[in-house]
């Protein structure tokens, strides 16, 4: 009996022994963690739509009603708008950036960007089917089936890192142009 | 005669041992220790206006934090656990059975033929794995006849072609039907354009232990994508010494050659547009060294050979008009082989030489499925589907060779046919109503209904409260219902009705601070009319009845870590207590404690890794009112990448604390005297992988 008791009491020491060095490992890495650089997954993506907004070239009609500005539409629940709305002010092209939220696909039509992260299907596949055909750029977050929805570029997340698709597609079929630059950075359809 | 399932229950007295108490509260400090660690400031800060970053330099940024494939798990109607390729090859896992035994509440015996899973509290020995779903890309694995979920050797895909492996708690009839008790594990396969090119890995292990495999994958321009492989394992497996049968008629209770295990396996897929082609061959030889079913003890003769082979044709569309179409179209092939060789004595009780026993079990069906999925009012997402399987090759045979002499001859087939309907219906935008039922209609006892609702509410973004309730069924499988032996020792029972399992779950899921996810669930479940083989007292012989009712309740904890670095852990407990209400007992191989550590430290940059895994179980009973020991298990890997080019090598130790311990046997080990099975200690094993 005491034979037994004691080969128990021995296996809970090993244990607590190998928890209490789990547990320094996991402060250390902590720790360690400090020195890499990490930054939150929206702000990266707010500024990655800002960078693409230098590569696309729209037609002269899209900014027709009110040349001095360019107009980001985003839904009403957007998940990513506390980031997206830090971009409000800064120039494009010349023009300063508006971030408009917007209720109803119809307000997104005065827009020559539209963002929507894949949280906020259903209301997304409604404002994109509204903007076919439209000079509006549409950026989603993380939609799978975006080109089939009308959308130009998608953001994606691999591992700790950010990446896009480009549809060139319905780029063209809204009078975009996307530059050879961005492309060459996408991950192409298909691959 | 050869599959028994018979489980008795039976009473110990420390099932909540006060001592294993202390390991509880270990862990509550761990936890609260962890949740009050502070955060330091970053060395190098990000700059603060990341507008002024190009494209190439975000590129090169580390985010943290969830991934939307994280978020969407917050919004499942169950508790999900997913284990990728990357852990499985920093923690060595070797087969299915290694990766499901890191998971939360999880645990495998092994009774060196097969092994066994337990969920919440639920192993019985002698249970096939029977009351889970065990799913490949969607593809059902659990076979008609037995019902058993292949997951250590025989499982039919090499480890090394898994993408994920996505475990889903709870009742799932609902969507799947029959198994769907307890969990859904369903596994994801590696794709084409994953592989990209030729990948050659072999690896050597304790008791000459090899496997080598060959894969080629490629994904064109033209969106074609295809993936094949091959692979060959071979293990002589140990030397065993059985103290229970330490006497000269038995080798002094040493088994030789006698664990061997075996298989060849092959793989394919094939996919264009919307169309996918898998295609699953593998074949499994496993020596039985346990004498099991009163075979001849250290005859290397007896075994077993499980094959699984299927076709799987999936078409997969999506509708401009926002319809989601999936269709799937399959035929399967299983043929499992006993050879067990059994003493024959003569009328006056004398030894008169050895007989040769063969169990034979084959099943062949084809399946189709369709399911339409569709959101409606922006608010509902509704999935409506159907499926049909025919199980048109049911058939079991028993004969002893030299006389030739059947006992069983068995040919059946049976039909089922189900409909299935869900609706997802936003309530609120933080407030989601998920319910669905399903109406399974079986040839041999009719139909059966299967409900499950859940609401999930996410006051904030990051974080998901879940309430569960869901019912689910097995159809009694062919063994159960047709098995007998001309009234030897075995009778069959075709009225047997299905069981079921009724579950009550609260489940809070939280993503934190930045790298933490924190997991707590409770869970209350019944089952009744549970299928268990018994003696009738009028005959003698063994039946299956639709018997026993179990009660269960558990909690489970768990508190994961990531970072950017390749830092990753996770930290689990879990306490759980089944019963059997026929008889006040508890459940047989029911370990009441279960705490897991899992942990990744990157050594040198992003080149070397190691992989630790802790895991307790605390004593659990045996069918013959026994105990086995508690046990630490201790798994270590060390995992190389990239140090030549294109290579990969990693070396683990599994059990590194060389525990001698035992796992509870079935009635067929019980028979022979053998109520635990002892398992392996210290083992090693060596793994290179070179894609060119």
């Amino acid at each position: 009996m005491s034979l037994t008791t004691s080969f128990f009491r021995q296996k809970r020491l090993c244990l607590s022994l190998l928890l209490v060095g789990w547990w320094l490992f996991f402060s250390l890495g902590a720790a360690v963690h400090a020195a890499a650089q990490e930054v939150s997954e929206t702000q990266v993506k707010a500024a990655f739509l800002y960078n693409f907004t230098k590569f696309v070239e729209w037609p002269p009609s899209a900014f027709a009603a009110n040349p001095g500005t360019i107009t980001l539409g985003i839904l009403e629940r957007e998940p990513l708008a506390p980031a997206l709305e830090a971009l409000q002010g800064k120039e494009v092209q010349g023009r300063k950036l508006v971030v408009k939220r917007c209720r109803h696909a119809q307000e997104l039509k005065t827009c020559q960007i539209f963002f929507a992260s894949a949280a906020e299907e259903p209301a997304l596949a409604a404002a994109m089917a509204a903007l076919k055909g439209l000079p509006v750029l549409i950026v989603t977050d993380e939609v799978d089936d975006f080109a089939r929805l009308g959308g130009m570029i998608n953001l994606i997340r691999q591992e700790d890192k950010i990446r896009f698709h480009i549809d060139v597609t319905n780029a063209r079929r809204s009078g975009l142009k996307i530059s050879s630059q961005l492309l060459k950075l996408a991950i192409l359809r298909g691959d | 005669m050869m599959k028994f399932t018979c489980t008795r229950d039976v009473k110990t007295d420390f099932a909540f041992h006060p001592l294993i108490a202390k390991i509880f509260f270990g862990f509550l400090i761990c936890f609260c220790v962890l949740l009050l660690r502070i955060e330091r400031p970053a060395a190098a800060p990000p700059p603060q206006d990341l507008t002024e970053l190009s494209l190439q330099e975000l590129m090169n940024l580390s985010v943290y934090g969830a991934s939307k494939f994280e978020q969407k798990l917050l919004e499942a109607p169950a508790a999900v656990t997913i284990i990728n390729k990357n852990e499985i090859k920093k923690y060595g896992y070797r087969t299915l059975a290694d990766i499901l035994r890191s998971v939360r509440g999880f645990f495998v015996t092994n009774d060196r033929n097969y092994n066994y899973l337990g969920i919440r509290g639920f192993n019985r020995p002698g249970d096939y794995s029977t009351r889970i779903l065990l799913l490949i890309d969607g593809h059902r694995l659990n076979d008609p006849v037995y019902d058993q979920a292949p997951l250590g050797t025989d499982f039919p895909l090499d480890i090394d072609l898994i993408e994920r492996v996505e475990v889903i708690r709870g009742p799932s009839s609902s969507i799947y039907g029959t198994n769907a008790l307890l969990g859904v594990i369903n596994v994801i396969t590696r794709s084409g354009g994953g592989v990209k090119g030729l990948e050659m890995s072999g690896d050597a292990g304790s008791f000459n232990t090899y496997k080598g495999r060959g894969t080629y994958g490629q994904k064109w321009a033209n969106g074609a994508e295809a993936l094949v492989s091959g692979s060959y394992y071979s293990s002589q497996g140990p030397k065993l010494f059985f103290r229970e049968f330490d006497t000269p008629e038995k080798h002094q209770g040493i088994a030789r050659n006698c664990d061997y295990d075996q298989f060849y396996s092959a793989f394919g897929k094939l996919g264009y547009q919307d169309f996918t082609l898998t295609g699953v061959f593998h074949s499994r030889e496993k020596g039985i060294p346990t004498g099991a079913y009163d075979t001849v003890f250290g005859d290397p003769r007896n075994r077993t050979i499980d094959a699984r082979a299927y076709l799987d044709l999936r078409y997969n569309h999506t509708f401009a008009s926002d319809w989601q179409v999936l269709a799937r179209f399959s035929y399967d092939h299983y043929p499992y082989d006993g050879f067990y060789f059994i003493n024959r004595f003569d009328d006056a009780g004398n030894l008169t030489g050895i007989g040769e026993n063969r169990d034979i079990g084959r099943a062949d069906w084809w399946t189709g499925e369709l399911q339409v999925c569709r959101t409606l009012f922006n608010r509902h997402k509704v999935i409506l589907g159907t499926e049909y399987r025919d199980n048109f090759r049911l058939e079991q045979r028993n004969f002893d060779l030299t006389p030739m002499t059947s006992f069983l001859d068995d040919q059946r087939h049976s039909q089922v046919y189900a409909f299935y309907g869900q609706d997802e219906f936003t309530i609120l935008h933080n407030l989601k109503l998920n319910a669905g039922v399903r109406y399974d209609h079986y040839s041999s006892f009719g139909g059966n209904v299967s409900p499950r609702v859940a609401l999930i509410y996410s006051p904030i973004k990051t974080g998901a409260l879940k309430l569960l309730y869901g019912q689910a069924f097995r159809a009694p499988n062919a063994y159960e219902m047709f098995y007998q032996d001309g009234g030897v020792t075995a009778k069959s029972n075709p009225d047997l009705k299905p069981e079921r399992i009724q579950t009550y779950e609260v489940a809070w899921e939280q993503y934190f601070g930045k790298h933490y996810r924190l997991v707590a669930s409770g869970y209350y479940y019944r089952m009744r009319d549970l299928i268990t083989q018994q003696i009738d007292p009028a005959d003698g012989l063994t039946v299956f009845k639709n018997t026993d009712r179990i009660e269960a309740k558990g909690l489970e904890l768990e508190l994961g870590g990531k970072w950017a670095n390749g830092w990753e852990g996770r930290i689990s407990y879990a306490l759980q207590e089944a019963k059997n209400l026929q008889t006040g007992n508890l459940l047989s191989n029911s370990p009441a404690h279960l705490p897991k550590v899992n942990l990744i430290v990157p050594l040198y940059k992003n080149k070397l890794f190691s992989g630790l895994e802790v895991q307790y179980y605390s004593p659990r009973k045996t069918i013959d009112n026994s105990h086995v020991g508690d046990v630490v298990l201790v798994n270590l890997t060390l995992f190389n990448k990239n140090l030549v080019k294109g290579v990969e090598l990693s070396a683990s130790a599994y059990n590194l604390l060389n525990q001698r311990f035992r796992d509870p046997g079935g009635n067929e080990h019980l028979m022979v005297g053998l109520n635990s099975i002892i398992q392996d200690g210290i083992t090693f094993r060596v793994k290179l992988t070179y894609t060119y």
